[in-house]
């Protein structure tokens, strides 16, 4: 053959291959240009267009073509995640939805994301946005089923660059490890356990701890009121680990989290009024725009839409008079300036639709975080021949993890779910019984900090 | 004469990745690899250039050659610049793709019955490819092509005196011929996936023989550039060391065919080769290539010799920088003067 007609042969071979599309990538960044505009129904057809030319996710890098002495990894590696994009478009779009449609688009994205962890591509942001949706759906045993398969592992990671600042921001600030791995968190040990470093969510920047060993410097603006009420003369609903687990939380406050030993008031097994005399007699003391942490382990209940902390004298559930309203308990501190971050280890029966924690007060600047589930109980174990709450034992971990004066609530909250569903960080781990809620925030920000 | 490694990373790995590589010296080795650069990029290497001294004894007509390797000149011996255009990759190359510098020296070489005394002359040789190419991907494969014109130097300059028996000088010959001559070639290339996750890949090339012009003090030393064709195969090993390493491994025959069978440089049709490896870590924010192979070379006739050479090198490339470098060595194997190269890569904007 000569040389002329080899070059012909060439030409014409080159000119009749086929080209192989890259379909799922176009369709994947046409997704990610309709997340950044939020426009969810556009994203989540894309994504679903991405589906079908490339049908599964992947929690890897994906290879693309490219010289074979130099791997060239699409977007930096991130994961392919088109599915879970999907679903989280659909949740997006029911957040934003009327209520006539709310459930539709929540259907959408909980069948997405079962699908998902069914085919065991759940990851930690697959699990907490399901249960967050299970939650909004009032449905809390599928939230105690969520929580026995989130113990199976959360290894798989999503990308979570078309998530909202916000999500992004609980989901990134995984303790052991954001889901996106051009957008991590970062951990190192302390001592010969593990250790989270902070991370900004907005600049990307480690926020300084302010301790490595000892008690975390005092910050002198922040309070708290911790109330621990085991007794009850109520015939059953009873913490009998309350007022252990509120000294339990007043040293971990003092040690690990910058809270002032004069700054921290405890009542234990107190009534109403000595709960309000408390309170009051704290508001006073503090400075004006202060930071507040109210730790409450006691009985919770809601009367007429109303929450209420119950006094260790309160004989039913319905006798408010021996109660404080949060409500109240709130605007004591909210009428300073306070910015509040509660945190609630009670029970939370629902009786007629209604459940402790129900209630969203409209006035001041508030984090709520539950110990547990709507429908569902608390629960201790027994460390050191001691009985202790598991949303304290892992309360008190987490912030032993943290060790800092500046503690992002969602991410110090994230940690502490998968402490009790998991347990691989922090070793307590029984999920299984008990699923605690992420932080709900009333004009507050994802990345305030306590 | 013309299997010089130009330099640049394959230099390290024995040649073993010159067809399966993908940057400006694709231009000259593999047009194909064109195709893979996604950005304006803008390439220069710098090598010392192989030279010898040889002493020839006996007789002038047949003499006894005792040839030493030394380290010659350092010099550029490639600039390239690729860049992607609608469609495909363009290209476009200066390498140097052959060279030779030999200095003959002799006391006294016998010549019937005469003798020629204070004998000294020296060969020169550089051919240089200016390559203009394209390289498009196609599927899963690349394809190439370029325009080769190719500029041959040679010069042979020396002298000597001629004795007589009694050793009275009756005469003194003055050498001095040199020149350049020109042709044009032309190169394809081609480079196929071998498995599905496109981690081994299989490169050829075929660059045709180039015909100088006739006429010239250059045609009755050298008529032709001898074509290549070229195959190599390479595969990636990814993922080792948590995913921050991946190891690339391969090998390559060039096949130089279509010699000039009549110059007084004539050279026999000859294939060689090369084997290596590469080992990318990343360490210190930076990838670093460590890398060793082993180059054969034939000799390509009566007036050349063997070259085996080991070769090993390591290449630096911050991250976030759009810098690289490459320094490679060769050790030959016979002995004799070692190679080095220095090459350095800018990518153009982000």
């Amino acid at each position: 053959m000569s040389l002329k007609s080899l070059i012909t042969a060439f030409a014409i071979f080159a000119s009749v291959s086929t080209v192989q599309a890259q379909a799922w990538k176009d369709a994947y960044d046409h997704a990610l240009g309709a997340a950044k505009t939020q426009d969810w129904a556009m994203a989540r057809s894309a994504f679903l267009e991405a589906v079908v030319v490339r049908t599964d996710d992947q929690s890897g890098p994906t290879v693309m073509p490219g010289p074979v002495t130099e791997p060239v990894r699409w977007r930096n590696g991130a994961p392919y995640s088109p599915n879970f994009g999907a679903a989280y478009a659909s949740m997006k779009m029911a957040q934003k939805a009327s209520d006539l449609e709310k459930k539709s688009f929540y259907d959408q994205a909980v069948s997405g994301f079962e699908t998902l962890i069914a085919k065991n591509q759940g990851s930690s942001a697959t699990f907490y946005f399901l249960n967050e949706i299970y939650g909004a759906l009032g449905m809390p045993d599928k939230q105690r089923e969520l929580g026995s398969k989130a113990q199976q592992g959360m290894a798989w990671k999503v990308d979570t660059s078309f998530m909202t600042p916000e999500d992004a921001a609980i989901v990134n600030s995984t303790v052991g490890g954001g889901s996106d791995p051009s957008n991590p968190i970062a951990t190192t040990g302390r001592g010969s356990g593990p250790k989270t470093v902070a991370i900004d969510v907005n600049t990307r920047k480690p926020v300084p701890l302010t301790a490595i060993a000892g008690i975390v410097p005092v910050v002198e603006t922040k309070f708290a009121l911790i109330i621990g009420n085991s007794e009850t003369q109520m015939g059953s609903g009873g913490v009998p680990f309350a007022s252990s687990d509120a000294m339990a939380v007043r040293d971990a406050l003092v040690q690990n989290a910058g809270y002032g030993d004069r700054n921290v008031d405890v009542v234990v097994n107190g009534t109403s009024d000595q709960m309000r005399k408390v309170a009051k007699a704290l508001a006073e003391r503090m400075t004006d725009n202060a930071t507040l942490v109210i730790y409450f382990s006691g009985i919770g209940v809601n009367v007429d839409g109303k929450d209420y902390y119950a006094g260790i004298d309160a004989a039913m559930t319905s006798d408010t008079s021996k109660m404080m309203a949060v409500e109240e308990l709130l605007s004591v501190f909210s009428n300073k300036g306070a910015r509040i971050f509660a945190f609630n280890q009670a029970h939370r029966p629902i009786t007629d639709g209604r459940y402790f924690g129900r209630e969203n007060p409209i006035f001041g600047v508030y984090s709520f975080c539950q110990a547990t589930s709507p429908g569902d109980s608390v629960f201790g174990m027994v460390v050191d021949g001691k009985l202790v709450g598991i949303y304290t034992k892992a309360f008190i971990d987490v912030l032993a993890n943290f060790r800092s004066n500046k503690i992002p609530v969602t991410e110090f909250s994230w940690a502490v779910f998968r402490t009790m569903q998991g347990g691989t960080e922090l070793q307590v781990g029984i999920g299984l019984m008990q699923v605690p809620s992420m932080p709900v925030l009333y004009h507050m920000s994802p990345e305030s900090r306590f | 004469m013309n299997a010089l490694d130009a330099g640049g990373r394959a230099m390290g790995i024995g040649g073993a990745t010159q067809s399966t590589d993908s940057n400006t010296l694709s231009t000259y080795y593999n047009p194909a690899g064109l195709a893979y650069i996604s950005g304006a990029t803008l390439s220069v290497a710098f090598r010392n250039l192989p030279q010898s001294d040889s002493v020839l004894t006996g007789r002038f007509s047949n003499p006894e050659f005792t040839t030493s390797k030394e380290v010659g000149a350092k010099r550029m011996t490639h600039l390239g610049y690729a860049t992607p255009i609608k469609g495909g990759v363009l290209g476009i190359s200066y390498t140097v793709g052959g060279f030779l510098k030999d200095f003959r020296s002799a006391a006294s070489l016998t010549d019937g019955a005469l003798r020629n005394v204070n004998y000294s002359e020296t060969f020169s040789a550089q051919s240089d490819f200016f390559t203009l190419a394209w390289g498009k991907r196609s599927g899963n494969s690349n394809f190439g092509f370029g325009l080769i014109v190719v500029n041959q130097y040679f010069a042979d300059v020396g002298s000597y005196d001629i004795q007589d028996a009694s050793n009275n000088t009756i005469g003194n010959v003055q050498i001095n011929n040199s020149g350049n001559s020109t042709g044009i070639g032309a190169i394809i290339g081609a480079q196929f996936p071998t498995s599905r996750d496109g981690k081994s890949m299989v490169g050829l090339s075929l660059r045709s023989p180039v015909s100088l012009k006739s006429g010239s003090s250059v045609s009755n030393y050298i008529n032709k550039i001898p074509g290549r064709a070229s195959i190599g195969i390479a595969t990636r090993s990814d993922n080792l060391r948590n995913g921050t390493d991946f190891l690339v491994y391969g090998a390559q025959l060039d096949y130089f065919f279509g010699s000039d069978k009549n110059g007084i440089l004539k050279r026999k049709d000859a294939l060689s080769g090369g084997v290596g490896f590469e080992y990318n870590m990343h360490r210190w924010n930076a990838r670093i290539p460590l890398r060793a192979g082993y180059a054969v070379v034939p000799s390509g006739g009566e007036s050349f010799t063997t070259r085996n050479t080991f070769t090993f090198g390591v290449g630096y490339r911050p991250d976030n920088s759009n810098l690289s470098m490459d320094l490679n060595f060769g050790l030959p194997t016979g002995g004799g003067a070692y190679d080095m190269g220095l090459s350095l890569t800018y990518k153009l904007g982000k």
